[in-house]
């Protein structure tokens, strides 16, 4: 009896995470090629890196106040489309820069990020290891990139912001190991949730290829 | 120095705030066993070797 319930709830369990998996993958498609339609009209518009700081603030407001006390709702829905949305027309002035610049950095860094993004949820997928111990690596990891970040913006010295943009390749990496194996391991119950976290390591990852290749191609 | 790279600072200023939590809660977990540490390897690898591989496409 006991052992009958138990293959249920494992079941049960499987089929849960196999639905998060899904959703989570579905929505994170569907809000990508969303923030490319903003980042076209932005873009279009011409709109400059003072507008995209904004959006990026507003995206990020969403993120932490609005998403956590929304996303067990359906109103999660929309507001994960604006914080992605918003994130997109961010990314405008920096994508006019770089097709400008070389348009084969933009799709080198397009593809790229594609490649770590499957590279990484498959390994993870298929390994099924649960990369939980990561969490504080990673939030450290990502306080003192954001403490060098501030530094530089006063220093302004191209070498670290290269050293920069390398680090945060390897941390939103770690994240995208630590969100889906959180998934997976049923660390991660809420699609919503683990479609924000996705996405914002995807365009991080996106930004600093850019940089990267931007700065190696001789143009930047 | 202009008023955007105030507001820049300011903006990555306040993340570091709102992270700081985490940060503080991870120094009070103990300490992972290094073995699982090794498997985090392979896709550091497979991570360095994409950019290394992009870099050198548009070189």
């Amino acid at each position: 009896m006991q052992l009958n319930s138990t293959v249920v709830r494992s079941e049960e369990s499987i089929f849960q995470t196999n639905k998060v998996i899904k959703n989570t993958y579905m929505l994170l498609s569907m809000t990508l090629f969303f923030s490319a339609i903003t980042a076209y009209l932005s873009m279009a518009m011409g709109t400059g890196f003072g507008m995209a700081l904004v959006a990026n603030i507003v995206a990020i407001v969403l993120l932490w106040f609005v998403l956590p006390k929304v996303a067990n709702s359906a109103t999660g829905i929309p507001v994960v489309f604006a914080f992605t949305g918003l994130l997109g027309f961010g990314l405008g002035p920096l994508l006019t820069y770089y097709l400008a610049m070389d348009p084969s950095v933009v799709m080198t860094a397009m593809g790229g990020t594609g490649a770590i993004f499957i590279a990484l949820s498959g390994y993870a997928i298929t390994t099924k290891k649960d990369f939980s111990f990561m969490g504080g690596f990673l939030a450290v990891g990502l306080f003192v990139l954001i403490g060098i970040m501030i530094l530089n913006i006063f220093l302004q010295i191209p070498i670290l912001a290269l050293a920069l943009s390398g680090g945060i390749v390897l941390v939103m990496s770690g994240l995208i190991l630590y969100q889906t194996s959180a998934i997976i391991n049923g660390g991660e119950t809420n699609y919503i949730m683990a479609t924000a976290s996705l996405f914002l390591s995807i365009l991080n990852i996106f930004t600093s290829l850019l940089h990267i290749l931007g700065a190696f191609s001789g143009n930047d | 120095m202009d008023w955007l790279q105030i507001t820049q600072a300011l903006f990555l200023a306040a993340m570091m705030v709102f992270i700081f939590p985490m940060v503080k809660r991870s120094f009070n977990k103990p300490g992972e066993s290094s073995g699982k540490w090794g498997s985090i390897v392979m896709p550091l690898i497979i991570v360095i070797a994409i950019v290394a591989l992009l870099i050198s496409f548009v070189q």
